[in-house]
């Protein structure tokens, strides 16, 4: 009797404290590092969570609702909910079935300016600082009223929505607010050529940023998983 | 305080894409390119649109998505460089980008 082969399913293999190769399968494979972005959106509207996330994928036009910091070993941090917690993305993401997670490398502006492992770890450390600070559910109504929201706003009511320094005042988050801020004050990168407009930095901003670029996509439909990179098949 | 535009449409701004060949790494497309505000007024944080050709001429073009571009306004005569990634599609051939126009009744934007 001939056994069906087992599905793949996602591993990481440590190249050092700082690197990964997430894998799946012997022919795909990418590099991953401490600090990357990841960028996540859920097809399934399963929670209170994703019901928000549907909302803000919809005022802001984007695919991802959710913006985290990848640490390592699947760890990583992110403003979700209630708070900011510290979770496991095997636990959290890759038990689901239609979710899509996409890990974005931040760079400077300068291209010759190379982020080395001291820059990421602090972007980790400044993330890791904010565990346990309220989630700040306030910037998911921000988006509504940003200049890219609704139009036809009167200026008290945007200016209302839009009067928070999220880059300095670190009593609350946002997700993407997060993701900004550890990378602003970890090492400067920006994500928007003003990162201290008041403007509320949505999920979009990120992954639409000239300052990052795609690393790969890991893609679960019906329980299957992908990969998508960006080298060529071994 | 910049004068914004109360209304735009999709060719508010002139935009240059790098190259009209569509740049592939492995399972992805990236395009990248410039917009300049053409208008007189400032525009507030654009999205833009764009619409996927492919090489099978029988394929009908396909929307992509809405992107944003990271500068949140526009100046009159400024540019804005944008990059874009995507999914790739063995059979993609070239772009074709706008701006989203704003919204005449007041609504969500676009």
């Amino acid at each position: 009797m001939r056994m069906a082969p087992l599905p793949e399913t996602p591993a990481l293999s440590e190249l050092d404290e700082w690197r990964e190769i997430l894998f799946l399968g012997p022919l795909k494979w990418a590099e991953v590092h401490r600090g990357d972005v990841v960028l996540v959106t859920d097809e399934n509207v399963d929670d209170i969570a994703e019901v928000m996330g549907a909302v803000v994928t919809l005022v802001t036009h984007s695919f991802y609702y959710h913006a985290l910091v990848y640490d390592h070993a699947w760890r990583f941090i992110h403003a979700y909910a209630t708070q900011v917690f510290a979770d496991n993305i095997w636990d959290f993401y890759l038990k689901k079935t239609n979710v899509t997670l996409t890990w974005l490398r931040p760079r400077h502006a300068d291209p010759e300016r190379i982020i080395g492992r001291e820059e990421t770890a602090a972007v980790v450390e400044f993330a890791r600082k904010q565990i346990g600070k309220p989630y700040d559910l306030w910037a998911n109504l921000a988006f509504l009223f940003r200049a890219d929201g609704v139009s036809r706003v009167p200026d008290w009511l945007r200016t209302l929505f839009q009067n928070r320094n999220w880059l300095d005042d670190h009593g609350k988050w946002h997700c993407s607010e997060l993701v900004g801020a550890a990378w602003w004050r970890a090492c400067k990168v920006r994500f928007t050529d003003d990162m201290k407009s008041k403007t509320f930095l949505s999920p979009a901003d990120i992954s639409d940023s000239i300052y990052g670029d795609v690393v790969c996509s890991l893609k679960i439909r019906n329980g299957e998983y992908q990969l998508l990179t960006k080298q060529k098949d071994v | 305080m910049p004068h914004f535009c109360d209304e735009w449409g999709p060719d508010a701004c002139e935009i240059e894409i790098d190259s009209q060949k569509l740049d592939v790494l492995g399972d992805f497309f990236v395009v990248r390119g410039r917009v300049v505000n053409r208008l007189a007024c400032t525009l507030p944080h654009l999205q833009l649109r764009m619409v996927m050709h492919y090489k099978d001429h029988d394929h009908p073009p396909m929307r992509q998505g809405i992107y944003h571009i990271t500068d949140r306004a526009l100046e009159p005569g400024e540019s804005c460089p944008f990059k874009i990634e995507g999914e790739y599609d063995d059979g993609m051939h070239h772009v074709e980008i706008d701006v989203w126009p704003s919204d005449p009744t007041g609504g969500l934007h676009p």
